[in-house]
C-alpha cells in the first residue's frame, strides 16, 4: 500500500489554521511525511486606492509580497522547530486554484486545511476556498475546524 | 505526547459506506492512513427505511421484508468489507445503524470517539460533480471530529 508522502498545507497565517497545522504536523511525524507550507497571496486590488498613481500600486504590491513572504519564512522555521521535513511555497492568485495547483505539482497524498468554524449561524457554512478545494481536489482533504473540535 | 509521535493523534478512523464507489475509494485511502498510523477502522453504513407501506401495493410485512433483505445484504458488505482491512493487518470492525444518513454518521463519530472521520464526496446520492455530496457536506460541517474527504475518480 502506498504511503503519504508529501502533505499539503494551505496557511492564511490565520488563527483557522493553527489547528490545521497543529494536525499536520502531527500527520506528518506519524507518516514520516514531509510537509509543503504554501501561503497564496491575492495581490491587493488595484482599486482600493482609486485615483492613486499607478507607482503606489506597485509599490504597494512589493510591500505586501514582501510581508507575505516573510511571514511565510517565519512559519516555515516555526514548523522546522516541530522536527519534521517542511518546505515551503509561495504563490499568487486565488486561494483556491493554486491550492489545487500546488497539490498537483507537489504531488500531495493529503492536503490538510482550516475551514473558518465559527460558532453560530455562519458554523453551518465551510468557508467558500475549503469548499472548492474538497470538491475539485484529487487527493484527499482533510478539514480542521478552527473552533468547536 | 509518545504515543501522538506515533500514531499523530489518530487512533480511531471511522469510515461511513454506502457501498458506492466514491465509498470505496475513501474505504482504500482509510486503510492507507489506518495501516500508517496503526489504528483502528470503523466502518459504519445507515439503514434509510424510505415509509414503502405508506402507499401502494406494499403490506407492512412484505415492507418488513424488503427492509430485512436491505439489512441482510449489508451487514454481507460490511463484513466482506472489514475484511479486506483485516487481510492487510489493520484492525476493523463495522457498525450498522437506521436512521438519516448525516445524524447517524456524527452520532457514530461521537460514539466511538473517532479521532478522523475519512468520506467520499460522492455517494449513491450524488448526482452533480458541481456539488459536493449532501451528506459529505454536512458531515464536515457537523463532525466533532476532522474530516477527510474523498473524491471519486474523474
Amino acid at each position: 500500500m502506498a504511503t503519504f508522502r508529501r502533505i499539503l498545507h494551505p496557511t492564511d497565517f490565520s488563527r483557522a489554521s493553527a489547528p490545521a497545522l497543529r494536525r499536520a504536523v502531527a500527520l506528518a511525524k506519524a507518516c514520516r511525511a514531509q510537509i509543503v507550507l504554501l501561503h497564496v497571496m491575492t495581490p491587493p486590488s488595484p482599486f482600493i486606492g482609486e485615483g492613486a498613481p499607478p507607482s503606489s500600486y506597485a509599490d504597494l504590491l512589493i510591500l505586501a509580497r514582501r510581508s507575505a513572504k516573510r511571514r511565510l519564512a517565519a512559519a516555515l522555521a516555526r514548523a522546522r522547530r516541530e522536527r519534521v521535513r517542511v518546505q515551503a511555497i509561495f504563490a499568487e492568485g486565488l486561494p483556491a486554484d493554486e491550492i489545487l495547483r500546488a497539490a498537483r505539482r507537489a504531488r500531495a497524498d493529503l492536503i490538510v486545511m482550516g475551514t473558518h468554524g465559527r460558532t453560530g449561524v455562519s458554523r453551518v457554512f465551510l468557508g467558500s476556498v475549503a469548499e472548492r478545494v474538497v470538491r475539485e481536489s484529487r487527493c484527499p482533504v482533510l478539514t480542521v475546524r478552527a473552533r468547536g473540535r | 505526547m509518545a504515543a501522538d509521535e506515533v500514531t499523530g493523534g489518530v487512533t480511531r478512523l471511522l469510515v461511513p459506506t454506502d457501498f458506492s464507489a466514491g465509498a470505496e475509494r475513501a474505504w482504500a485511502e482509510a486503510r492507507r492512513l489506518a495501516a500508517q498510523l496503526g489504528a483502528e477502522l470503523v466502518l459504519v453504513h445507515v439503514l434509510v427505511e424510505t415509509p414503502l407501506y405508506s402507499e401502494g401495493p406494499f403490506t407492512m410485512k412484505q415492507a418488513r421484508g424488503v427492509f430485512d433483505a436491505a439489512r441482510a445484504w449489508a451487514v454481507k458488505a460490511l463484513g466482506e468489507w472489514t475484511a479486506t482491512a483485516a487481510a492487510a493487518g489493520i484492525s476493523a470492525r463495522w457498525v450498522l445503524r437506521t436512521g438519516v444518513p448525516y445524524k447517524e454518521i456524527v452520532g457514530a463519530a461521537a460514539r466511538e470517539r473517532a479521532d478522523l472521520i475519512v468520506i467520499g464526496t460522492h455517494g449513491r446520492g450524488g448526482l452533480d460533480r458541481a456539488l459536493l455530496g449532501s451528506v459529505a457536506d454536512r458531515v464536515i460541517r457537523l463532525a466533532p471530529c476532522p474530516v477527510v474527504t474523498v473524491r471519486d475518480t474523474e
